[in-house]
């Protein structure tokens, strides 16, 4: 695999943020227009990993 | 900057409906559970903040955790789900320091790796279990960046090392020379000292109680539920 491939984006800063959506904890990655990518939910109880609206890769609306 | 507003309640069934209309999916119905789960993943993150590529899990996010669950009465036991490279020996320590003095039941199952500062989280439930094919690498601890090379900077080390051997002997049926013994093997890792341990052998060590995966996890979890119940209105 070519080093180019790997590494793509890695000189890339990405704009992680801790966000409350829905009376949750996500980190969220941020895009424009005040939209952001769920990275990973923080909770333990396993039923709010069942939740749709909490699955990771979900565009959600935090401003 | 325009976001389109919708009230919270009607843009959530409009999300429902969606889900329905294009594609087929449904909400699954709220269940409770009455185990909560905490996963250990990537590096464990302490005093120092790792650099976004990495995955990690910062005790500042696990500790108000560990106190919601032990002071939440609708929970009754915690899983801790394990597959971490180690990390920060204090944030570690701390972890499990949380976990073990949990006045619920605690289970703990390692899944691919629990390394390092992983081994004495693993232990510190009430018990473990540890998939077949998981590794668990026991070495000893180490300091990276601007060390002041004196005495009494090895002193310290060495202090620390006594903690985490401490930890892991009380908490678990290893004995102390066992340990020591396997922390610095030679020949086992490529650039360190050290031993590789996988599955079967940690159980055979005393290091964790039990072979097994997720099943098994949660019918030792509801078994132990069971007994710290009855423990709590006096009948033994």
């Amino acid at each position: 695999m070519p080093e180019e491939t790997i590494l793509e984006g890695f000189d890339q800063k990405r704009d992680f943020r801790y966000k409350q959506y829905k009376g949750k904890n996500l980190i969220i990655e941020s895009k424009e227009n005040g939209k952001g990518v769920i990275i990973q939910l923080l909770s333990t109880d396993p039923n709010d990993f069942l939740n749709q609206s909490f699955l990771p890769g979900n565009e959600i609306i935090w401003e | 900057m325009e976001v389109p507003e919708k009230e919270p309640q009607n843009q959530e069934q409009g999300q429902k409906t969606e889900l329905i209309n294009q594609l087929g999916q449904t909400q699954l119905p709220v269940a409770k559970s009455n185990i909560h789960v905490i996963t250990i993943v990537g590096q464990v993150e302490g005093h120092l903040v790792m650099p976004p590529q990495n995955k990690t899990t910062k005790y500042e996010h696990i500790i108000p955790q560990l106190v919601a669950v032990e002071q939440n009465p609708e929970i009754e036991g915690l899983l801790v789900i394990l597959n971490t490279v180690g990390g920060d020996v204090e944030a570690g320590l701390a972890i499990a320091e949380m976990i073990k003095s949990l006045s619920k039941p605690t289970v703990s199952l390692v899944l691919g790796g629990g390394h390092s500062i992983g081994v004495p989280i693993a232990v510190s439930a009430d018990y473990s279990f540890i998939a077949h094919s998981a590794t668990m690498t026991i070495h000893p601890i180490r300091l990276t960046g601007l060390v002041i090379g004196v005495q009494q900077s090895f002193d310290y080390l060495d202090k620390m090392q006594d903690r985490v051997i401490n930890f892991i002997t009380a908490n678990s049926k290893v004995d102390e020379d066992t340990f020591r013994k396997l922390m610095t093997t030679t020949g086992e890792l490529a650039r360190d000292i050290g031993t590789v341990i996988v599955g079967k052998e940690a159980v055979k060590l005393g290091l964790i109680d039990e072979l097994g995966g997720v099943g098994d996890a949660i019918r030792k979890m509801n078994a132990l539920i069971e007994e710290n119940k009855f423990k709590s209105i006096g009948v033994h």
